[in-house]
């Protein structure tokens, strides 16, 4: 791919980056999840999700640009967090995040064959959380047992039966319902 | 429910039933037990009668899940009192 196609790659939205792994032009190549980083709490869901991509030496720089844009982009928007939960996000939009050196290379390019970059980039399954209603516990702990009673089963002796009492002239009749 | 797990007690005025069950069922397929069951249940019941009781000559049934008691009244004693001048 000479640095024309290249460029012209780069006009592709930064959001459909992470599709074009593997493509046929060589821009990017996807390679395995990296660890999670340990800025991150568990609650938030799965936690971000991140691939590493590696561009290749004809990467151009208005792509590299893109790719980058992007990555700021969801480290912003992953910024944006729920009232309350400011203890669940990591301190700052950058921690845990491994950041490339995206212009490192470009001056050398077409000189020298650049080493391969990372490039960390989160993807939207970063984003979901656990919505939690405040109210939702409270209620729970409320109801918590009131509804809940002796497990009994029928034609089976209970604490208490039923008794009749009828009382003539010389003695007294109960009738109790005792039954097994 | 036998009429030997039940219990009649007849204190004066006073009459208490109180009945006792326990179980125990198991079914078995060969040598594999497929279920366990044991249950014990108890119920008690005492009441007061206007009058007391004889319980001598009490009498009990017990018929199909119905306990029938005949509790005689015992007769009244009236004191008599004499005055002598």
């Amino acid at each position: 791919m000479n640095r024309a196609a290249a460029v012209a790659a780069s006009a592709i939205p930064a959001s459909f980056l992470p599709s074009i792994s593997g493509s046929p032009c060589g821009v990017m190549d996807e390679l395995p999840p990296v660890a999670q980083p340990a800025g991150w709490q568990a609650g938030l869901g799965a936690g971000p999700m991140r691939r590493a991509y590696r561009v290749d030496r004809y990467a151009a720089p208005g792509r590299l640009d893109a790719v980058e844009a992007a990555g700021r982009r969801r480290r912003t928007r992953r910024a944006r967090v729920m009232p309350g939960r400011a203890d669940r996000v990591p301190a700052g939009p950058d921690e845990g995040l491994e950041k490339a050196p995206a212009r490192a290379h470009i001056a050398g390019m077409g000189a020298r064959r650049p080493t391969p970059t990372l490039i960390v980039k989160e993807t939207d399954m970063a984003s979901l959380a656990r919505y939690s209603y405040p109210l939702d516990e409270t209620f729970d702990d409320l109801f918590k047992g009131f509804f809940v009673r002796p497990m009994t089963f029928e034609n089976q002796v209970q604490g208490q039966f039923r008794v009749d009492v009828k009382e003539d002239d010389g003695a007294y009749v109960v009738q109790a319902e005792i039954r097994a | 429910m036998k009429k030997e797990d039940i219990n009649v007690t007849i204190n004066g005025n006073q009459v208490a039933i109180s009945a006792e069950v326990k179980r125990e069922r198991q079914d078995k397929q060969g040598e594999k037990v497929l279920r366990s069951e044991r249950y014990y249940g108890k119920a008690y019941r005492a009441f007061s009668l206007e009058q007391d009781v004889d319980e001598a000559t009490a009498q009990a049934k017990y018929n199909e899940g119905v306990l029938e008691l005949r509790l005689p009244k015992k007769a009244a004693v009236t004191a008599k009192k004499t005055l002598d001048q």
